[in-house]
């Protein structure tokens, strides 16, 4: 994967972008993209690593080359941690596998799309190395799911 | 939707530090209009807390805080008495549909977080982060995009764990599941690859340890060995609190993941944050530091 980087910059762009979807067991939908001017965002995560588990979504340019990487907690997860007063933290699966969540991006020169990326939402084996699950055009928002479409 | 159930009264502005703060938003649900002066408290109390946990406490000045107000028709949460949910039966009518058995899992309170974000879009366009006080005193929470927790003693703390989920990329640091005593099983050993939180981790290479920077060289590694596997392991810290080190169980596993300090509140709500997950708190929230406030630069390799 080739590489921009602004690794550790904290560039500040004036401009973020929040950024809606919404999921369910037939995939994931960009639903609203939300300009929001001077809105500074925190640094991006390291862009080299190897093969990882969790979820991260990356900013990419024209050329493929990644601008900026957020590690982030799942927010498609199975599973929910339930609080029970004076017991520890538990974890049971959640029936409902549909929902939606927001992502915020800087508004990096030359960003045009987002790629998302997650290991297998089952929790057997969630452990396993994440791959690219969707990747949406940030500059014609209307193309749906461009990880799709390039399987068909 | 459940908006007919209540009004959004405004927003109140709790803590300016200025437009380039972090914005983080506190949420009413499930108070009457009549009881958000409680709200009030219940908010002002919350953010005590959260400026008084490490590292918060040193960078108040980075936030802003915003309490948005939304009177609903009755008081408290829903909390279903069919099925598995074994509540009282009380059925509320409130905004947000807060309600116990979130998703069907018994005691997980839970609200309408699409319509929270909504409100909160319209109140707080640049929220960072979101929490939801849900008026009831019975313990319980929730977390995901937006951390949900009741009034009750102690319920703030999930507040703050799940914040730290959704704002910071932090991990869960516990060895289990379901729990250690429920004799679950396929949490023996963690044989998946890297995780890319910053806080747990497979690799305890003293050389390429993600948060190597932080371990003393007199700290043996791993730090704790988990005797049997097929358990939670049961010992006492071999270190002092604070040691950072490897120590064996995090990430749902016994053995094959670990943690960077013995005990964390990303591993028991109660306790406070450790170093590794302090430190990429402050990595994350340094672009809204006012100038010339910044958290000294560690040579870590990969905590932020």
């Amino acid at each position: 994967m080739d590489s921009k980087s602004r690794e550790g910059g904290g560039a500040e762009p004036t401009r973020a972008l929040r950024l809606t979807f919404s999921y369910s067991s037939k995939g994931i939908h960009l639903d609203e993209i939300r300009p929001l001017e001077g809105m500074p965002l925190p640094p991006t995560d390291p862009i080299q690593h190897g093969p990882e588990a969790g979820f991260w979504y990356e900013l990419r340019d024209a050329e493929n080359a990644t601008l900026y990487r957020q590690v982030v907690d799942n927010p498609m997860r199975h599973e929910a941690e339930v609080y029970t007063e004076g017991a520890p933290i538990e974890r049971l699966t959640k029936e409902d596998h549909a929902d939606s969540f927001t992502l915020l991006a800087p508004g990096l020169e030359g960003v045009t799309a987002i790629a998302l990326f997650s290991s297998p939402l089952d929790p057997a084996t969630f452990g396993a190395a994440a791959k690219e699950i969707a990747r949406f055009s940030l500059v014609d928002p209307e193309q749906t799911n461009l990880s799709e479409q390039k399987k068909r | 939707m459940s908006a007919r159930d209540g009004t959004v009264i405004g927003t109140t502005i709790l803590q300016d530090s200025g437009k380039k703060g972090f914005n983080l938003v506190i949420v009413s649900e499930g108070y009457k209009r009549a009881e958000l002066p409680t709200f009030a408290t219940d908010a002002k109390d919350f953010m005590d807390k959260f400026f008084m946990t490490p590292p918060f406490d040193s960078h108040q000045a980075w936030f802003n805080v915003y309490r948005v107000d939304v009177a609903s028709t009755d008081s408290g949460a829903k909390d279903p008495a069919g099925g598995a949910c074994g509540g009282s039966g009380a059925n509320p009518a409130t905004y947000f549909e807060a309600s116990f058995c979130w998703n069907n899992l018994p005691r997980l309170l839970g609200c309408n977080s699409d319509l929270v974000r909504k409100v909160v879009n319209a109140q707080v366009p640049k929220w960072n982060g979101i929490l939801v006080i849900v008026n009831t005193t019975t313990f319980g929470g929730s977390g995901g995009p937006v951390a949900v927790f009741s009034r009750a003693a102690g319920a703030s703390e999930i507040g703050i764990h799940e914040f730290c989920h959704a704002a910071f990329g932090l991990a869960d640091e516990y060895e289990y599941y379901g729990g250690c005593g429920t004799g679950e099983t396929g949490h023996d050993n963690y044989t998946g690859a890297e995780p890319a939180e910053p806080n747990v981790t497979a690799n305890i290479n003293r050389n390429t340890l993600k948060w190597g920077s932080f371990v003393g060289r007199s700290i043996a590694l791993p730090t704790t060995v988990n005797a049997d596997c097929t358990k939670c392991d049961p010992q006492a810290s071999p270190v002092a609190a604070g040691t950072v080190g490897a120590f064996t169980g995090a990430f749902y596993n016994h053995c094959g993941a670990y943690r960077p300090e013995f005990d964390c509140k990303m591993r028991t709500l109660s306790k406070p944050l450790c170093s590794v997950c302090q430190y990429r708190i402050e990595v994350k929230l340094k672009p809204y530091a006012p100038l010339g406030d910044f958290p000294q630069p560690k040579p870590n390799t990969g905590v932020g």
